[in-house]
């Protein structure tokens, strides 16, 4: 009965100070942000920047996206990992990837994950050849002082030729997040 | 039923007592240069310092490209290649992540420049470039020989072409006072030799010591 009560309590404690999080962790908002950002310096780089001499007569870059590899102390679940690299893809113009001979295609982590479910008819995406891949990192600098903590970001994103490694475009978003108190304070 | 009003009473005591003002500060996003209180009293370089860091070395590299591509390539006419090497990290008080953060804004910095991608291209170690070729295309279930063609293994240029960046981080603790000396280097794969170095150092004294 004693354990019972001394549970509510906490409980009861803990939600009532619930009001504000005190923690560095990444939140919706900076996931649009990182997203967008990246989108905006890629499509910059594809007018003037190291991809800008890309043409329609250029070898063709079939790029495939996966998803973001984690290496910070936080979770991120699949559906985000994917989504930050999907948002980035999504918000090319589809002419500015015509005018450069960009194309992207399923990934390969996609094209099993449907065989297993049978949602693809057999024999499909035979003649897929992706000759780039699109990879995203996520690392972070974690500095803690008793009840104070601060997270410093950088997601790396990256496009490189398959044939060789070689770097063809990377940009990064870099910020800290920071929170001074207990989570229960 | 006395022990549940006892609980309800302990309840109401406790919403009371944890509804006071709010401990602590939720903080938020910050900008990278700017210095947090965390940062200030715990171990390790600062995030700011570690931007510097990166923005000198990669400056350093590029000012002085020209005359590296001049005297120490082999044959200038042949872009180099430039793979991640090894990090040292002796620092004691900063994980091998930090330093990979550091190489990650080298890379980005670098990579920014005309002249860098003009005279160099940046490479993925080749384990993880056969690694992407097999999740891509299968290549371990399949016959060697039966492989496409164009898809025989991973291109790489002859070891006099390709340079490793290397990196070192010392740290040296005293007290509240702690040294950190880093080292960046680009090494030829093929004799070892050091074509290039840039050491950046600082000293902190932080409270929590």
């Amino acid at each position: 009965m004693q354990i019972a009560m001394l549970s509510a309590v906490t409980c009861v404690i803990l939600a009532s100070c619930a009001s504000a999080p005190r923690r560095t962790m990444l939140t919706i908002e900076d996931y649009a942000f990182i997203a967008d950002e990246i989108a905006a310096k890629l499509q910059a780089d594809l007018s003037t920047g190291p991809l800008a001499s890309r043409t329609s007569g250029s070898p063709p870059m079939v790029i495939s996206v996966q998803k973001v590899v984690n290496l910070t102390s936080d979770l991120l679940p699949t559906s985000i990992r994917r989504a930050l690299v999907v948002r980035v893809k999504d918000s090319l113009p589809k002419v500015l990837l015509e005018e450069k001979n960009i194309q992207f295609v399923i990934p390969m982590e996609l094209v099993r994950a449907g065989a297993g479910t049978r949602e693809w008819e057999e024999g499909s995406f035979t003649e897929r050849r992706p000759t780039h891949h699109m990879t995203v990192k996520f690392r972070s600098v974690t500095r803690t002082a008793e009840k104070q903590r601060t997270e410093s970001y950088l997601c790396d994103y990256q496009i490189t030729a398959l044939s060789s490694g070689e770097l063809v475009w990377s940009d990064q978003v870099e910020f800290k997040r920071w929170a001074e108190g207990r989570l229960w304070d | 039923m006395c022990a549940v009003s006892r609980v309800g009473g302990l309840c109401v005591l406790s919403f009371i007592v944890g509804c006071g003002a709010p401990k602590g500060d939720p903080g938020g996003r910050v900008e990278v240069h700017r210095t947090t209180p965390a940062e200030r009293r715990a171990p390790g370089m600062v995030v700011a310092d570690m931007a510097s860091a990166s923005d000198q070395i990669a400056q350093s590299l590029i000012s002085d490209l020209n005359g590296i591509v001049e005297k120490q390539f082999r044959d200038p006419s042949v872009r180099a290649w430039v793979v991640f090497g090894a990090i040292e990290n002796k620092s004691y008080t900063m994980p091998r992540t930090d330093f990979e953060y550091i190489r990650e804004l080298v890379k980005d910095k670098l990579q920014k420049s005309a002249l860098w991608r003009d005279n160099i291209k940046f490479v993925a170690q080749r384990k993880a470039v056969e690694q992407q070729n097999r999740e891509e295309f299968d290549e371990d279930d399949r016959d060697p020989l039966q492989r496409e063609p164009g898809r025989e293994g991973v291109e790489r240029p002859s070891k006099e072409h390709m340079y490793y960046l290397n990196g070192k981080a010392y740290g040296v603790l005293r007290g509240s006072t702690e040294d950190y000396y880093l080292s960046f280097n680009l090494t030829r794969a093929s004799d070892g030799e050091e074509i290039f170095s840039h050491s950046y150092e600082m000293k902190y004294t932080k409270r929590d010591h």
